[in-house]
């Protein structure tokens, strides 16, 4: 027998391999392409009008409306959303035999089934029955695109709008604060110990708002007071990696902050904030003999005009701070533009935000010698070094966008966006003023196509381009091109797989790169199991990554005493993250969320200490070869008495582990609790809120726990609210035990303070 | 199946363990200070053009050689160098101690031991450069005070330093 060289017989392997591939692509392919092709045919050769579905949505105990209840065509891409006075409108409804879901956040799901005529026009009214423990809702982040909650393969926390107001909460993040799993660690918010913090570096965690991204364009982090308050319908908080859909900066999960819709009647809102803080945990730290007050003040109009409607909302606040340097002054407007109602073909939305913000800054607090302390003590916490005294911060920020929506029909949708973002800072830290302007351009395509009853996909692309002017790092531009595609299959009534893919390019213009390209492929595979209609079993198992900001590579400067080193050689941060889930509707006042979860990190971007010594403060940002992340969350939400009595507890177990020394990550805690109840009697809403975090057992900077402890952080907060028709008042008291805490080391966390809100409606 | 009942007396119950989770920890709490501190007096201003940084950096006895000047108990925070002088504080164990010097580093020199210089040193009330001073941190007396001066005009070199203190 003839011996073949090896080359060909690998050869030869090889073709049989691809052939046996191609068979099998044929294999599966063919039934699909068969199953769409019966599930798209028209059920009849005689022409079909589409039909039209008006009703309203009402509370089955009170018969109050249900705003924000979200109705869903089976089957087709067809969603709209209830108003303020639950009513609602779906267009170009495919005639036959159809299945309403209609779906709300302390309301048991309900399906409705419909016979629609060719043409006919339905009108229903659907009674929800109220359930503070239910499972339902809609959520956008997971799949970029409205769908249920329950149906997400990874975890999502969802705070309403009254969930975020109940706390009176100067900015979004007072209220984010309080989701399960989420810590802020200084002005960072950490999901599941993903994040942990790093001093001037970018977020891990993605923001958006209404889907637009809204991350600082030149350090990639948050800036919380873009936010608008008092148009929030929701909150989002996606808690693993999302770069399979959103790319960079999803690396640690996503909170995506959704606005309400003008509603039909014209309303003018008021929100009048006023406080003040208490003296500091302990006599020794007392700095000041003045009250430390705070107060804000914002007004929005939204109105309908026709197929018009407008958001116009603006507001202003001052704090003085409850430690020196603490103050801030704030203002901010905002406009929204829609065209076309929720049921219209075409929606146009145009959006533009201004911020301003002025504030001192604190960056460590003073120790022993560095400012007047007659008591000689090691640290004043609530004093920053006399040589910091002048140090502020001023940035104007502006966003705009411009989104366009249109139905072709029930099986596909389009969205397409285009957006701008402008953010500019100067720092006066003594005598060195620093600062940078970033201008992001961006723009995405998105369709949503039901391809069959079985399979939906979400196929887009999306660009930015980002052009940095900093005195700290020069002057560079970034280039970030994207496109994705997700599939989900509802393979049987109880199962639906996902999977998606996204791959991402970017090129950094001026810098001395060995390599000023990269490219990224995130991959992401998910399934939700459903055994029984009180029970969701979800799990996935995707990569997410973070490119380096432009600050991260290239910020050079001292600033009180830290010095930074540019690093233009970083590698993006890399991770796998998987989770297992179970969700489980236990009994009418209870239902309960276990998941476990994991992180595999590659190349984390840390700010490395440099030189020797303990006194040691120069930073430079590099990659940490392998991390690991591995957890345990627990979320039982409980009501009582007939959903007066109300609450949720949770608790989260983290286990982290730097691979190369064996040491836990730095800023995270090993255990984190949350706690919230409220009563409702009359007019009367009484609530308490609780939040732990074991202290962290490794930290960054200040290492030396004789100087700089670390001690858990135990919040208790505590809120009372007062309810008139429409309008309303809240007293809250928050860190009522006047707690002394840190998160980042010599940085004293909020002392007690006491917040009376006034909510006016007209 | 009937659904489980609630009992009432749950909700007192989970306040209370909360309430004693909140409690059962102290949070930060003042913390006396204990180590060497007191004020440097900048007999004259470093060079803008090349200072990294100013320390302080303090030694359990006096280096005999360059790698005993390598060995230092602590460095302090970097010193604020813009006024005529600076205060100071450096946590130290109770014990006694032999050197404490101002330290400047030259900027872009990673080099130690080229790259610090002297620029004066704890001398019991005396001059930026002449006998060392011992000092003692003791737990009863909390913190030991203790000024000197810098005079960046006539910095030191480590060989020059080791000839000084070692004579």
């Amino acid at each position: 027998m003839t011996q073949l060289p090896t080359a060909r017989v690998f050869a030869r392997a090889r073709a049989r391999g691809l052939r046996r591939a191609l068979a099998l692509a044929i294999a599966i392919a063919i039934p699909i392409a068969i199953a769409i092709a019966i599930d798209s045919a028209p059920a009849s050769a005689a022409p079909q009008e589409p039909a039209t579905i008006t009703g309203r949505v009402v509370d089955a105990q009170s018969g109050d409306a249900v705003p924000g209840a979200a109705i869903r065509v089976l089957g087709t891409v067809l969603t709209t959303f209830a108003d303020d006075s639950g009513r609602f409108e779906l267009r170009r409804v495919p005639p036959g035999a159809r299945q309403l879901a209609v779906e709300r956040i302390g309301y048991a799901p309900r399906t409705v089934e419909l016979e629609l005529r060719s043409g006919a026009r339905a009108t229903v009214q659907i009674l929800l029955e109220p359930r503070a423990v239910a499972l339902g809702g809609i959520v956008a982040a997971p799949a970029k695109r409205a769908a249920r909650v329950g149906d997400a393969p990874v975890s999502v926390a969802v705070m309403e709008a009254d969930e975020v107001m109940e706390r009176a909460p100067a900015t979004a993040a007072d209220a984010i604060a309080y989701a399960p799993a989420v810590q802020f660690v200084g002005d960072q918010v950490d999901i599941r110990g993903a994040s942990g913090f790093s001093r001037g570096t970018g977020s891990r965690v993605l923001l958006l708002i209404d889907g637009v991204p809204a991350n600082a364009g030149d350090s990639g982090g948050l800036n919380w007071d873009v936010l608008p308050l008092t148009e929030i319908e929701r909150i989002e908080v996606m808690k693993t990696a999302g770069s399979a859909l959103y790319g960079t900066s999803a690396l640690g999960g996503v909170i995506n902050v959704v606005t309400a819709e003008p509603p039909a009647d014209p309303i003018t809102r008021m929100r009048l904030r006023v406080g003040f803080y208490d003296d500091p945990p302990h006599r020794e730290w007392i700095w000041s003999n003045q009250t430390r007050v705070y107060w804000s003040g914002e007004a929005s109009h939204g109105r309908r005009l026709g197929p018009f409607s407008l958001w116009l909302r603006g507001g202003y606040g001052a704090d003085d701070g409850y430690e020196q340097n603490g103050d801030l002054d704030r203002a901010n407007v905002a406009l929204r533009l829609g065209l076309g109602d929720a049921g219209a073909r075409d929606r146009l939305t145009l959006f533009g935000s201004f911020a301003h913000e002025d504030h001192g800054e604190a960056l460590t607090w003073c120790m022993r010698g560095q400012c007047d302390d007659p008591l000689g003590l090691a640290f004043q916490p609530a004093q920053v070094p006399t040589d910091a005294l002048d140090d502020r911060t001023c940035s104007d920020k502006a966003r705009g966008y411009l989104t366009w929506t249109r139905d072709w029909g029930d099986r596909f949708t389009s969205f397409a966006r285009a957006s701008l973002a402008w953010n500019d800072w100067t720092t006066d830290f003594g005598s060195d003023w620093t600062g940078a302007e970033t201008f992001v351009w961006g723009g995405e395509a998105k369709g949503d196509w039901r391809v069959a009853s079985w399979l939906m996909l979400t196929l887009g692309g999306e660009g930015a381009y980002t052009d940095v002017n900093a005195e700290l790092f020069g002057q560079h531009e970034l280039t970030d091109l994207a496109g994705y595609l997700q599939a989900e299959l509802g393979l049987t009534s109880w199962l639906t797989l996902t999977a998606g893919l996204r791959g991402d390019v970017r090129t950094i213009d001026g810098g001395s790169f060995s390599d000023p390209w990269s490219q990224e492929l995130s991959p992401r595979a998910g399934l939700v199991l459903a055994p029984d209609a009180r029970t969701r079993v979800r799990a996935s198992l995707g990569k997410g990554f973070r490119a380096p900001s432009a600050a991260e590579l290239f910020t050079e400067t001292v600033v009180s005493g830290f010095r930074v080193v540019p690093n233009p050689d970083l590698a993006p941060e890399r991770s796998l993250a998987g989770e297992l889930g179970i969700q489980r509707y236990v009994a009418p006042w209870l239902a309960i969320d276990v998941a476990g979860f994991f992180y595999d990190f590659e190349d984390l971007i840390v700010g490395d200490t440099m030189l020797v010594g303990t006194g040691t403060i120069e930073i430079q940002f590099d990659n940490m070869p392998e991390a690991r992340i591995v957890g345990l969350e627990a979320i039982a939400r409980l009501s009582f008495l007939g959903d007066r009595l109300f609450g949720q507890a949770s608790y989260t177990y983290l286990e982290t582990e730097e691979q190369a020394t064996g040491e836990p990550l730095p800023y995270r805690p090993r255990h984190l609790l949350t706690g919230s109840g409220t009563l409702v009697m009359g007019g009367f809403e009484i609530g308490a809120d609780y939040r732990f975090a074991s202290a962290f057992e490794r930290v960054q900077v200040f290492t030396d726990e004789r100087l700089d402890p670390r001690v858990d952080m135990r919040v208790l907060d505590a809120r009372l609210a007062y309810r008139i028709g429409r309008q309303l008042v809240r007293f809250t008291v928050d860190n009522a035990l006047n707690y002394g805490y840190t998160t980042v080391e010599r940085n004293l966390e909020p002392i007690r303070r006491y917040t009376v809100a006034l909510e006016l409606e007209f | 199946m009937r659904e489980p009942t609630f009992r009432i007396p749950a909700a007192p119950a989970l306040g209370a363990a909360l309430a004693l989770l909140a409690g059962c920890g102290d949070g930060l709490q003042p913390l006396p200070f204990q180590g060497v501190s007191g004020q440097v007096a900048y007999q004259s201003a470093p060079p803008f053009w090349n200072t990294d940084w100013v320390r302080l950096a303090v030694y359990e006895t006096l280096p005999a050689d360059e790698l005993d000047l390598l060995d230092f108990v602590t460095f302090s925070d970097t010193l604020p160098t813009a006024a005529e002088g600076a205060p100071y504080a450096v946590a130290l164990e109770p014990g006694d101690y032999a050197f404490l010097v101002v330290v400047w580093k030259e900027a872009g020199n990673e080099n130690l031991l080229t790259a610090l210089r002297a620029a004066g040193w704890y001398s019991g009330g005396g001059g930026p450069f002449e006998v060392p001073a011992p000092f003692t941190v003791t737990a009863e007396s909390e913190t030991v005070a203790a000024d000197l001066a810098a005079d960046f005009d006539n910095m030191l070199t480590i060989q020059e330093v080791l000839d000084i203190i070692n004579p």
